[in-house]
């Protein structure tokens, strides 16, 4: 039986596509390895198991645990953004608009929560 | 009437032990005191009915810190006079959520928010009330976002500090208040460097 996939490997994907893109398609392609990697890293060390709302039941986890309220709403901001990136062909807001600007604020989220969360 | 906090909430309860944080700490009821001793908010004491915007609270506009503020900087030694917090713009889209539980939860929430950028000298160019569907499962949730002129990562830090201040007001919480703060309400922190609104 192989190793379990670690979905860290989701994030780092993302980084190295941001890193040569060229395109609003790998950004936001980027945005979405990002948040999948982390949501899979928090899902699994909280322990939820199903798929029914299954993004909410792991943010609202994460922000119950004791000091970490800010990272779950931190993941949660991610979230919004992975579903700006794959449902709005134009974003509603216009301040999503820009994708160079989403990456990076996906990126300094992602380097501030991903110790945090494979603490849990 | 919109969301801009009420000075008429304020009411003296006597002797308050401070808390390890300078100025604020929550009382027993969830309520917020600062160190003098006065009582800032009471989510018992308020008609809910104050927190849904009038369409002119769509716009940005800027008023003065409040008045704990001022007496707080007083006390100090610090007047910045100029210094001044957009009023919260609330959405449309929020309103069919507002029932009196998190009406009450979002005015306190808001009022920690504006203390906490208070206490650390942070620049708040808006504040902005919504809602977000998450379009894989249809959950709902509102987010409170508040925008801050800072740098990425001392952004992050201010709202891990924050999100600290949340989670002591939410331990006193009684009843379903915490679960409805914990289940129903995000805090985003947007930064933007370079952003001088006044």
């Amino acid at each position: 039986m192989s190793a379990p996939f670690d979905p860290l490997h989701f994030v780092g994907l993302g980084q190295r596509l941001a890193q040569v893109a060229t395109t609003e398609c790998e950004l936001r392609t980027a945005v979405g390895r990002a948040y999948y990697g982390l949501f899979l890293l928090a899902r699994d060390r909280r322990g939820i198991t199903g798929r029914d709302r299954v993004h909410v039941r792991t943010i609202n986890a994460v922000k119950s645990q004791a000091g970490y309220w800010a990272t779950g709403c931190q993941l949660d901001d991610l979230r919004e953004l992975r579903c700006v990136a794959d449902y709005e062909v134009v974003p509603e807001k216009p301040q999503d608009r820009d994708w160079q600007v989403n990456w990076s604020r996906a990126l300094n989220i992602v380097n501030h929560i991903s110790p945090k969360l494979q603490r849990l | 009437m919109g969301l801009a906090i009420s000075e008429n909430t304020s009411a003296s309860i006597g002797s308050v032990e401070p808390a390890a944080d300078p100025v604020l700490s929550i009382g027993t009821s969830g309520s917020i005191i600062y160190a003098t001793g006065t009582l800032i908010y009471s989510p018992l004491q308020i008609d809910p009915g104050v927190y849904v915007a009038e369409e002119e609270q769509q716009k940005l506009r800027i008023r003065p810190y409040p008045f704990w503020a001022h007496a707080t900087a007083s006390l100090m030694g610090e007047i910045h006079p100029e210094t001044t917090y957009p009023n919260p713009v609330m959405d449309p889209s929020v309103r069919p959520l507002l029932t009196e539980t998190v009406s009450g939860l979002l005015r306190t929430l808001l009022l920690l928010l504006e203390m906490h950028a208070y206490q650390s000298g942070v620049v708040v160019t808006r504040v902005e009330v919504r809602r977000f569907i998450d379009p894989d499962d249809d959950s709902e949730e509102i987010v409170v976002t508040q925008w801050v002129v800072l740098a990425p990562e001392t952004a992050l830090r201010y709202w891990d500090r924050l999100g600290g201040k949340i989670e002591r007001w939410a331990g006193l919480l009684v009843g379903e208040l915490a679960n409805v703060l914990f289940q129903q309400i995000v805090v985003r922190v947007r930064w933007e460097t370079g952003v001088r609104p006044f």
